[in-house]
């Protein structure tokens, strides 16, 4: 399992990339894998707001459909404007061009929340 | 694959006077209409009798069906279906009834109607039925209608239903057709439901709590009564979904755990065929509080006579252009005269019976998704097999090279790689431990890494589709340009 | 025991196998104070030969109509279904199969439902088609709810419901019992009572930017033909959405919902499917623009390949569904009427083109003929003008009275319609296995029933 030691994650299966003041995030490397051939990505606009743990977008797979959830509570910046068109971006590089958002942080703290790799690697360890 | 029936076409080969012998202008001068007439071709094919007989018998075989073989679909209950069943719903006497008819000249339908609902009231518990709805899905979202009109009455609709995370899809879907909001709680370790999580979410604001019992994953929810006494105290409804009743008939009455409402799958539990997909029939059985706001119209008895009650100020309306699913009524009906008390509780102790010796028969190489003895089916979870490489889908797809069906997978949701058995009451001893020694046989497969189980399945008239290609490049109809 | 094969040394070895004594101690989990202690109380069981004669005994209470003697309609129709047609629909291998979700041991009945969209989207002339719902008002249902999803994805303002008053009055009832719960979020308004047709001088007046969806039925209620395309024109200029109620046989003849501009066509499509059967199963017929498909509710088939390059069906797009995405699934929709489904594919594709339309032509000629003759009686006035289909509705001063008499002489003389849609209609509906004479005897009872009950000097 791809888990990179630069991200931080969430239990939902995101992961955050720390720059200064802003966040990207995706999601994991787990997540494209359990969710299959993604054919459809929905995301919100720039500028929308957003507490942490709300849905910011639905994913969709053949079989399955997941909501993004925010792992942090901030207003997007910038979207990744090559998913809409290329949804299995996100399957084939979910670190890398499989971006989804940069977004502003509201509340840095909330970083302090999120799952190191290690953890991450727990979690997902059926 | 075969062609499709268009394929076939060869314009001037069939149509109607070949299918029917001419046709019938009843000896008038036959007319067109003056205006509005349509002007795009009708592509309908051209096919001569003959050729359409072959070409649907030979689809027909390219399907698995309970007449030929197992089907293992935990939630589904695919029992047999009796051939005695079909002809009764065929009789002329009840194919030939006009629907707006008045009562008296269909006393044997209504008797029939009213005797299925009071078997119904008697099995489950409650007071009152309507057999309108047509299937399970159909069965919840007319309880939502009842139960948001019951609150109504009392002065607000309230704002939410609470169901499990384990619910079946129709759940949430119907809850949000009808208004409601949903709010899921968290099943507890032992895949029953978490009274903590449940005191938590109960307020005012809830209007009913919707749950499967014996649950998804097979077990009667052990606290159900003090469960709907938490959902009654704070003034809301509890509904049953019925999906899995082939657990317990004869042995509990839904009524009596104290559930205000019920559906149940007549295609399910009272052996009504699925006829690849419905019709089905999802009857309603409820208690007296709120018979006043259930779909009319109902048959009600008078002396010997059935008629149509009145609908009351409070029904809901109807929910159907008529009675519901009649000829599924029919064959329920039967099933249930044909069983009686002592044989609809034998289906039960029997379903149970089978489940449990598939558990025991597996439980050494597929772990149990929950500790216990569950009831009429039983969920496994493809764990063992995932660190093995193989998922749930891939041991699915390998058991159809079997002549067997796959089992419910990825459902509950709950459980990781799940592979959901109901096996039923019909499927004898032979047939399960030929599933039990399919399943141990695919598992040692998974050890040895067969390449069989990435390429299953192998032996099917087709071999594994790409459902990725079928929404990348939809194509949900035939057009000619294709070729 | 019918049905279940265990024999007692079964029963026995395989509780051994379980490790415990007794079915009873199964029910472990079950608490011993909530089990019944009684048997159910139900009727003894039957003998296959004992509930034969017995539920035979119940049929043959039942009255129905011989097809030559029956003008009942109003949504349910006497059809000749072709004896070919039940006899391959009703094989096991069609009737006993369960929902297609294993594709590649279901392909008999996923290629027949992919045929089945297919007819439908001809007969509708829209690009998409569902693999069924439960009946024509259902399907109406449906057909409001997505055309309204589509419009409050973006104009969330775009709350009414126009709804043609001469709308089969059993849909109406059923649609305004599912939009009751969204009363906050949607408002259904009645268009033009009291008129025979919807004219688009009332529609107009009526539309506006806070309206989702328009509802015209042709042929409607009176069994007459709708002008659709000017209703749809002036829907789709207010940024509205057109849901047409269509009958399956009369697009045959006259303009399909997809020539006259409708976005989303509803049916019922019992009479290409099922014997009247007291109402059930029928099936909900479903077509849509092609560039709704996200919004669709039911299941679809589609068309893919296989590992080695074949061609075969699946279930597709099923994140619209509700077993994918719950609470925001386009529908909550699960068992369909598939079977019912099978049956109109194998009549269809025996009747082809010419035999629907030459069916469909039987029935407007018969339609014609006697609703002609009727209005020639003394007394009675058909209502509306202009092109009808397969029924008529014919103003009967003491129609109940008339009726009863007609009952009396042998013939089901036609359906009451509710005094919504006008005082002392009747909604007369003619069938294809009615010849001349029967049509001519119906007149003539008719016309005995008037004489008696008075109507005319």
């Amino acid at each position: 399992m791809n888990i990179p030691g630069n991200l931080l994650y969430t239990e939902e299966h995101e992961w955050v990339l720390v720059e200064d003041g802003t966040v990207l995030i995706g999601i994991t490397d787990h997540a494209q894998g359990e969710l299959g051939d993604i054919v459809d990505v929905q995301l919100f606009e720039i500028g929308a707001e957003f507490q942490k743990g709300q849905s910011i977008g639905t994913i969709d797979a053949v079989k399955a459909t997941a909501d993004i959830y925010a792992p942090v509570s901030g207003v997007i910046q910038e979207f990744n404007e090559d998913l809409p068109d290329g949804p299995d971006t996100l399957n084939q590089d979910p670190y890398g061009r499989g971006w989804i958002y940069r977004i502003r942080l509201t509340d840095v703290s909330e970083l302090d929340e999120l799952l190191s790799p290690e953890d991450y690697e727990e979690h997902i360890d059926i | 694959m075969p062609e499709l029936i268009f394929e076939k076409s060869r314009p001037g080969a069939g149509s109607f006077t070949a299918a029917t012998g001419g046709v019938n202008f009843g000896g008038l001068e036959p007319r067109l209409p003056k205006r509005g007439l349509r002007t795009r071709p009708l592509g309908l094919p051209e096919v001569v009798e003959g050729e359409v007989v072959r070409h649907y018998l030979g689809l027909s075989t390219l399907n698995h069906h309970v007449d030929k073989d197992f089907y293992p679909l935990g939630s589904c209950t695919m029992k047999y279906n009796p051939k005695i069943n079909d002809a009764l719903a065929l009789l002329p006497g009840f194919t030939g009834l006009h629907p707006a008819q008045p009562a008296a000249e269909a006393q044997g339908a209504l008797t029939l109607l009213w005797e299925l609902g009071e078997a119904l009231k008697t099995i489950s518990g409650m007071d009152a039925v309507t057999l309108q709805p047509v299937a399970g899905a159909h069965g919840e979202l007319t309880a939502l209608f009842m139960i948001r009109a019951y609150h109504e009455k009392l002065g607000r609709p309230r704002r939410k239903v609470i169901i499990p995370d384990a619910a079946h899809g129709t759940n949430p879907a119907s809850i949000a057709m009808s208004g409601y909001e949903v709010v899921q709680v968290k099943s507890a370790a032992d895949g029953c439901m978490d009274l903590e999580a449940l005191k938590a979410l109960l307020d005012e604001d809830v209007a009913a709590f919707m749950i499967t019992n014996p649950n998804t994953v097979g077990i009667f929810e052990r606290h159900i009564v003090e469960i709907n006494a938490l959902v009654h105290a704070v003034g809301a409804l509890s509904y049953m979904d019925g999906a899995n009743l082939n657990a317990l008939l004869g042995i509990v009455k839904p009524g009596e755990l104290g559930f205000d409402i019920m559906h149940i799958n007549l295609h399910k539990t009272f052996s009504v065929p699925h006829g690849g997909g419905g019709p089905g029939a999802g009857p309603l059985v409820v208690k007296q509080r709120l018979a006043p706001f259930l779909p009319g119209p109902l048959p009600v008895r008078m002396g010997d006579q059935v008629v149509w009650g009145e609908r009351g100020p409070d029904s809901i309306g109807p929910v159907h252009s008529y009675f519901g699913n009649f000829g599924a009524l029919v064959r329920a009906y039967a099933y249930i005269r044909r069983l009686g008390a002592r044989g609809l509780r034998r289906v039960s102790e029997y379903a149970i019976l089978n489940a449990n010796y598939v558990r025991v028969g597996l439980q050494d190489l597929y772990k149990v998704g929950f500790a216990g003895i569950p009831l009429h089916e039983v969920v496994f979870s493809a764990i063992n097999q995932r660190r093995l490489g193989y998922k749930a889908s891939h041991i699915a797809k390998r058991l159809l090279d079997f002549g067997l069906h796959a089992p419910t997978t990825y459902f509950p949701l709950i459980v990781p790689e799940a592979l959901m058995v109901e096996p039923t009451e019909t499927e004898s001893r032979a047939t399960l431990d030929r599933f039990i020694a399919a399943m141990r046989q695919i598992h040692r497969e998974c050890e040895e890494k067969n390449p069989l189980l990435d390429s299953a399945p192998n032996t099917t008239p087709v071999r594994k589709l790409d459902d990725v290609r079928a929404v990348k490049q939809p194509r949900l109809r035939w057009r000619k340009e294709q070729d | 025991m019918p049905y279940i094969p265990h024999t007692e040394d079964d029963r026995r070895e395989m509780l051994a196998a379980i490790g415990v004594a007794r079915l009873e101690d199964l029910l472990e989990s079950v608490p011993e104070s909530l089990r019944l202690t009684h048997p159910l109380e139900l009727a003894e069981p039957l003998s296959e030969a004992a509930l034969t004669r017995h539920v035979g005994e119940l049929a043959a209470r039942n009255q129905p109509w011989p097809p030559q003697d029956c003008y009942l309609g109003g949504g349910a129709y006497v059809d000749h279904l072709p004896e070919t047609v039940r006899s391959l629909a009703m094989r096991s291998e069609f009737i006993t199969a369960y929902t297609p979700y294993q594709a590649e041991v279901s392909q008999g009945t996923l290629q027949t439902i992919f045929e089945f969209q297919t007819m439908v989207s001809e007969l509708a002339g829209l690009e998409l088609a569902n693999a069924s719902l439960y009946d024509g008002a259902t399907a109406l249902v449906e057909g409001v709810r997505m055309a309204l999803a589509v419009k409050q994805d973006k104009e969330p303002a775009r709350r009414r419901v126009l709804v043609a008053a001469q709308l089969n009055p059993r849909w109406l009832d059923v649609l305004r019992t599912y939009l009751h719960p969204l009363a906050a979020e949607v408002e259904l308004e009645l268009l033009g009572a009291g008129a025979s047709r919807l004219s688009p001088e009332i529609l107009a007046a009526r539309l506006g930017v806070d309206v989702a969806v328009v509802v015209v039925q042709s042929p409607n209620a009176l069994g007459l033909i709708e002008e659709v395309a000017p209703l749809a024109a002036a829907a789709h200029e207010a940024g509205a959405l057109l849901v047409q109620g269509f009958d399956p046989l009369a697009v045959a003849l006259f303009e399909c919902p997809g020539e006259v501009g409708a976005d989303i066509a509803v049916a019922e499509g019992q009479c290409l499917s099922q014997p009247l059967q007291f109402g059930g199963p029928f099936i909900g017929l479903f077509a849509a623009r092609g560039d709704l498909a996200k919004y669709m509710p039911g299941r679809l088939i589609g068309e893919t390949l296989d590992a080695v390059g074949a061609r075969g069906y699946v279930l597709t797009f099923q994140t619209r569904e509700q077993h994918i995405r719950r609470e925001k699934a386009t529908s909550n929709i699960c068992t369909n009427q598939a079977l019912v489904a099978t049956f109109a594919t194998i009549h269809l594709a025996l009747l082809g083109p010419v035999g629907l339309r030459e069916k469909a032509q039987s029935l407007y000629t018969r339609c014609a003929w006697l609703s002609e003759r009727a209005a020639a009686l003394p007394g009675l006035s058909l209502v509306g003008a202009g092109e009808r289909f397969r029924e008529f509705a014919l103003h009967v001063p003491r129609r109940d009275a008339v009726l009863a008499r007609m009952r009396a002489a042998g013939l089901a003389g036609g359906l009451p319609l509710p005094t919504e849609l006008g005082a002392e209609l009747l909604l007369v509906a003619v069938n294809e296995l009615q010849e001349e004479a029967d049509l001519q005897r119906w007149l003539d009872v008719l016309a005995a029933a008037l004489r008696e009950e008075g109507t005319h000097a």
